[in-house]
This record gives C-alpha cells, sequence and structure tokens, in this order.
C-alpha cells in the first residue's frame, strides 16, 4: 500500500527532515489513504444501489433454447476441451488386444484401469455403449488370460532380490 | 535303414494331419487318424525292442488335443531315436524318469503368489472410491454455488436452467452435469441477451490420475460465464479485456480478436488504478473510458481475487487457428461477453456472488447503451475492414486453387459424362460443345470492337 510504516515513511515529526512540508492537522486523524477508501467504499455501495435500479429485464419473448451437446461442432469442441477419456479408450483397446493376442497379462491388468479412467472422465453425452464395450473388453482380456494360464504374473521385486 | 529314414517324415505327417483335424473333424475323422498313427508307430521294429514304459511314469494318450500334442510327437522322436541307436549298440538304453515341468497349482490353492494381481485390484479399488468421494463432492460444490447464483439469476432471466428438451412450463431449475468434473445452466430470456451460458469447471477430483497430474500443474475450481449478446444494428463496436495478467496475456495470444485488433493500455490501466496484477486490453482508449466507471473499477478491485478476466467484444470469432493453418474464410464475428472467476473465492460468501452477477449484467446494459464518438466508431469501423481486407489478400492465394480445382473436377465430370453417353449423335453434339467451351477458354480475354 502507499502508506507503508517504514523507517523514512512521512509522519509529522519526521516532515521537517524529509523536505516537504507538515500536513494539516485534521490529516493526522484521518489518513488519504482511509479516505480513499472511505471514498471506495462509497462508490462501491451507490454502484451497487444504481445496478439494482433497473426494472424488471426478463422477457419470455427472448427466449433460446440450449442445443445439446450431441452436435458434432460441440462434440468437437468437447474433445479439444478434455482429450483423456478419448486417449483412455485407444489404450485400454491396445492393451486388451495385447492381454488377448499376445498373452500379456499386465497388459489386460493395465486395459482395466484404462477403462477405469475413461469411466470416470466420460461426458454425459458420450455414449454408455463404447464404456460398457471398453469394460467388456478388458474384464475379458484378463479372464481369458488367466483361463489360459492361471500361473500369476511375476512380480519385479522378485528378480530384484534374486539378483 | 529305410524305415528309420521315413520315420520323421511319418512323424511329421501325423503332426501336421491332427493340426488340420484340430478345428474342424469331429471325433471318427479323429480317430482314423489316430489309427493310421498308431498303425506306423506298431509297424516299426525299433518301436517293438523299446521296453514297455512302467506304470504310471509315462501320461496316458490324450483324447483332447491340447498345446502339448506338439511335446509328445517330438518326445516319441527323440524316443524313437534313442532306441534306435540303443539297438544298434546292441545294449538297452537306461529307462529315464519323466521330469514333469513346472505347472503352478491353480490359483484357488495358492494365493499367496498373486501379489501383482493383488496389489492391482487394491488400487482400482481406491480408485473407484476415490471416485465415489470425488464426484460427490464436485457435485456439491457446484450446487452449492449455483444455489447462491440462482436468486439473481432467477430475477434477471425467464428460463435458468434449461436442457434444451423439457418442456417450458415443465422446466424445474437445475445444474446439469456434463461430466462429473463439470456442470453448467442455461439462462436465457433477457433484454440484450440471446444465452447466459454459466459452466463450472472444477478440479478432477472423481479421477486420482488427474489429481495426481494437478501436483505438477496445480489447477483450481473455475466458473467461466459465456454471454452472447443481442445483435442490434444501432450497437457499438468494441472490443475490450481486463484481468489477471497470466490469464489475460495467454488469452491475448489465443483469441483471434484480441489478436487482431488489441492492444495493452499499460497508461488507461495505472490511470483507473487497477490492481498491479491485472492487464487491460482495448482496440480504443475510449472503450474504457465509457466502461471503467468508478463504480465498475471500485468493484473489480474489491473483487479482484475473484475475478480473473473479462472479456467483452463485437468480432468474437473463437479461438486463433493453430500455426500452419489459416481460415479459408473469416468465421461469422458474434457479440460475446466472456467472464471468468474463481470458485473458491467466489463461494465465499452470498453478497460477493450477487454483487459480481449485478456487475456482470450492468456492463451488459452498459455495452448495449454505449455510444462512442463519430470519430471513435469511424476509426473501429476503419479497422474492422482493413482486418478483413488483409485476410482476404492472404487468403486470395488459397481461394484461387479452391476454384482452379471446382472448375477442373467440372471439366472431368463432363468429360466423363461424354463418354458414357451410348447415343452417337447426342455424343456428337457434347463433344462440339465442350470444343467450343475450349476454344472459348483459349481465347485471349479482350473486348471485340467492331470497325466500319
Amino acid at each position: 500500500m502507499a502508506f507503508q510504516c517504514t523507517r523514512n515513511a512521512p509522519t509529522r515529526k519526521n516532515f521537517g527532515k524529509l523536505g516537504c512540508r507538515a500536513p494539516a492537522r485534521r490529516l493526522a486523524t484521518s489518513t488519504p489513504y482511509t479516505e480513499m477508501r472511505q471514498h471506495e467504499k462509497r462508490v462501491t455501495i451507490d454502484f451497487c444501489l444504481k445496478m439494482q435500479q433497473n426494472g424488471d429485464p426478463r422477457r419470455s419473448n427472448r427466449i433460446v433454447r440450449y442445443k445439446p451437446l450431441d452436435t458434432a461442432a460441440n462434440q468437437q469442441q468437447a474433445v479439444s476441451d478434455d482429450p483423456l477419456p478419448e486417449y483412455m479408450n485407444v489404450l485400454g483397446m491396445i492393451f486388451s488386444m495385447c492381454g488377448l493376442m499376445i498373452r500379456m497379462k499386465w497388459c489386460s491388468w493395465l486395459a482395466l484401469v484404462c477403462s477405469c479412467i475413461s469411466f470416470a472422465n466420460t461426458r454425459t453425452s458420450d455414449d454408455a455403449k463404447q464404456i460398457v464395450s471398453s469394460f467388456m473388453l478388458s474384464v475379458s482380456a484378463v479372464v481369458m488370460s488367466y483361463l489360459q494360464n492361471p500361473s500369476p504374473i511375476i512380480p519385479p521385486w522378485v528378480t530384484l532380490f534374486q539378483s | 535303414m529305410n524305415l528309420f529314414h521315413t520315420l520323421p517324415l511319418t512323424i511329421i505327417l501325423a503332426i501336421l494331419c491332427i493340426g488340420l483335424t484340430r478345428a474342424t473333424t469331429d471325433d471318427n475323422e479323429f480317430a482314423e487318424f489316430e489309427d493310421e498313427f498308431i498303425e506306423v508307430a506298431t509297424d516299426e521294429p525299433v518301436a517293438q525292442t523299446r521296453p514297455p514304459p512302467p506304470r504310471g511314469e509315462r501320461p496316458p494318450p490324450k483324447d483332447d488335443f491340447e498345446d502339448e500334442d506338439f511335446g509328445v510327437s517330438d518326445d516319441d522322436q527323440e524316443d524313437a531315436e534313442k532306441s534306435v541307436n540303443g539297438g544298434d549298440a546292441g545294449e538297452q538304453a537306461p529307462v529315464q524318469s519323466l521330469k514333469f515341468t513346472d505347472v503352478p497349482a491353480h490359483f484357488r490353492s495358492n494365493w499367496a503368489s498373486y501379489q501383482v494381481e493383488g496389489i492391482v485390484i487394491v488400487i482400482i479399488l481406491i480408485y473407484l472410491a476415490n471416485y465415489l468421494i470425488g464426484k460427490s463432492t464436485n457435485s456439491s460444490v457446484a450446487h452449492t454455488i449455483f444455489e447462491m447464483c440462482r436468486p439473481t439469476l432467477e430475477e434477471q432471466f425467464t428460463v435458468v436452467g434449461d436442457d434444451g428438451i423439457t418442456e417450458l412450463d415443465r422446466l424445474e431449475t437445475k445444474l446439469q452435469r456434463d461430466t462429473d468434473s463439470s456442470f453448467s445452466a442455461w439462462c436465457t430470456g433477457r433484454v440484450n441477451v440471446n444465452s447466459f451460458h454459466v459452466q463450472m469447471k472444477m478440479v478432477k477430483r472423481q479421477d486420482i490420475v488427474s489429481r495426481v497430474m494437478d501436483l505438477f500443474e496445480p489447477s483450481y475450481d473455475k466458473m467461466a460465464i459465456k454471454i452472447s449478446l443481442e445483435n442490434a444494428n444501432d450497437v457499438d463496436p468494441l472490443i475490450f479485456t481486463v484481468g489477471e495478467k497470466k490469464i489475460s496475456t495467454k488469452m491475448f495470444k489465443d483469441m483471434l480478436d484480441l489478436n487482431s485488433y488489441v492492444s495493452e493500455r499499460k497508461q488507461a490501466a495505472a490511470q483507473f488504478n487497477l490492481p498491479a496484477s491485472w492487464q487491460l486490453y482495448s482496440d480504443q482508449t475510449e472503450v474504457i473510458f465509457s466502461i471503467l466507471e468508478p463504480g465498475v473499477v471500485s468493484l473489480l478491485k474489491k473483487h479482484e481475487e475473484v475475478i480473473e478476466f473479462i472479456h467483452i467484444s463485437d468480432q468474437f470469432t473463437g479461438q486463433k487457428p493453430a500455426d500452419g493453418e489459416s481460415y479459408t474464410r473469416l468465421p461469422e464475428p458474434q457479440r460475446y461477453m466472456y467472464v471468468q472467476l474463481n470458485m473458491k473465492a467466489l463461494g465465499q460468501d452470498e453478497e460477493t456472488v450477487a454483487e459480481i452477477l449485478n456487475l456482470v449484467f450492468y456492463l451488459i446494459d452498459k455495452v448495449r447503451k454505449m455510444k462512442l464518438s463519430k470519430d471513435a466508431k469511424l476509426k473501429a469501423e476503419k479497422r474492422r475492414k482493413d482486418f478483413e481486407d488483409a485476410f482476404l489478400k492472404q487468403t486470395h492465394q488459397f481461394r484461387q486453387e479452391a476454384a482452379q480445382a471446382r472448375r477442373e473436377e467440372k471439366t472431368r465430370e463432363r468429360k466423363q459424362k461424354l463418354m458414357d453417353e451410348n447415343d452417337p449423335d447426342r455424343q456428337k453434339r457434347l463433344e462440339a460443345k465442350e470444343l467450343k467451351r475450349e476454344a472459348k477458354a483459349k481465347q485471349p480475354k479482350m473486348k471485340q470492337m467492331k470497325v466500319k
């Protein structure tokens, strides 16, 4: 703020030393800053009252209905705003495929996690079928990989301790 | 010896047959091949010399064709080779016990070894628990703030919280959920405003991954208000932005209208005593003086922490195209007002919410009534015209290329039509027409003057 309490701040005592005229006595009780603050407050209150003095602005003949998000442009806008669910969907699909075809179990689990992230970030306008199919694919990847070979994933720390 | 040479070949043939029959054959067909296989095996004299395997050591022959089929036939081959060698030497090979591979026990009997799986399941459970908690937190924060805004919004609009589907008579005032972290309310039916779209973009509390990302790039709850202003002929042109330095600089870089028409007004910002952390942009100084009344400035300063920026424009065309891309046609400009607020600071008390919303409505009306001087208006219009001309000049080449491509496409279509024509008379007529058109195109473009 403009008037901070520093050593060289102009007070009634050191005004002469600082080379400026002593302020009038009335300023000792109300500084320009507090006056300014009070003035600002008055302006704000007056303005708030002024803002509320308008008549009823509602007009029923000016209603423009909301267009839902399923239009292509809006959808594109939504995707560019937050592309995370789309990325997770694709990643989930890739991991599921790896789990099913190359029988990589950790891929199947990652696909399940990706499906969860995709589900948590999904939009209301998105098709629910997509999320359901993503979940089904990842779950089937997990189930199939353990049906074919029920051996557990070897944790990386086992090989670490052995070496 | 002859038999010895043909043995591997027969085994390979047998494997192939088994492989082929796996997918398509029924039990009878399989039995036929199985018989052949046994016959081949029994014909061999070497096989007779081999001692019978002890009971219990050799697994029984498999009826179902599992993956181990190949392994079994390899073993047979090795055994046969060994026995042949042994026969040649005249000695019997010692009986070796079969080695069993380490087949893991069924997962029901050794849960302890499924450590990684356990960890992943725990992670998924934590994720889902956080999802439920985060979702409800976001929802409660958004609804609390919407309830604070609701009285002011209902005073100003005929319809609050339109979903675009329900009939207006049956409409309930409620917040719409776009995602679990984003909520919106569409308000309409007010003088000077087409639509007033309140969007609450919250931190993705429901998603742990986003929360972790937030640690590196912190985000916070924001409320964005997009107001489509009514378009009238007698409204004066203006582009104006005031707001927090970092955000308004980003806006200045991203938005096409700000980038094209506007410059920073440092002097005016100092003159109006705006907060030091704020920046002011406008296309003309006169616009600043007519918008920034003392009352507006005092409210802006009072709610410095809540208001992030206010952007008013008659040339709103959205974001600037990315580098390397450009519009072939200038998008239709709209009159828009865009306000962004910090929800954390906004939700402190109802008075703050009411004051800020009233300020927004005041600015909407102010912009509608605002009258610039004749010079300023002319200057603004000239600037818009110059920009349009510069854009047309810049895209002239693109448009020319597009027109050329269209012309070529048309010519190709005409020629195709000519080729496809069955009637020779009609084809001749079309050909003549085409030739005439080509001659006309080749002719230099100049005026012909009749010489008397």
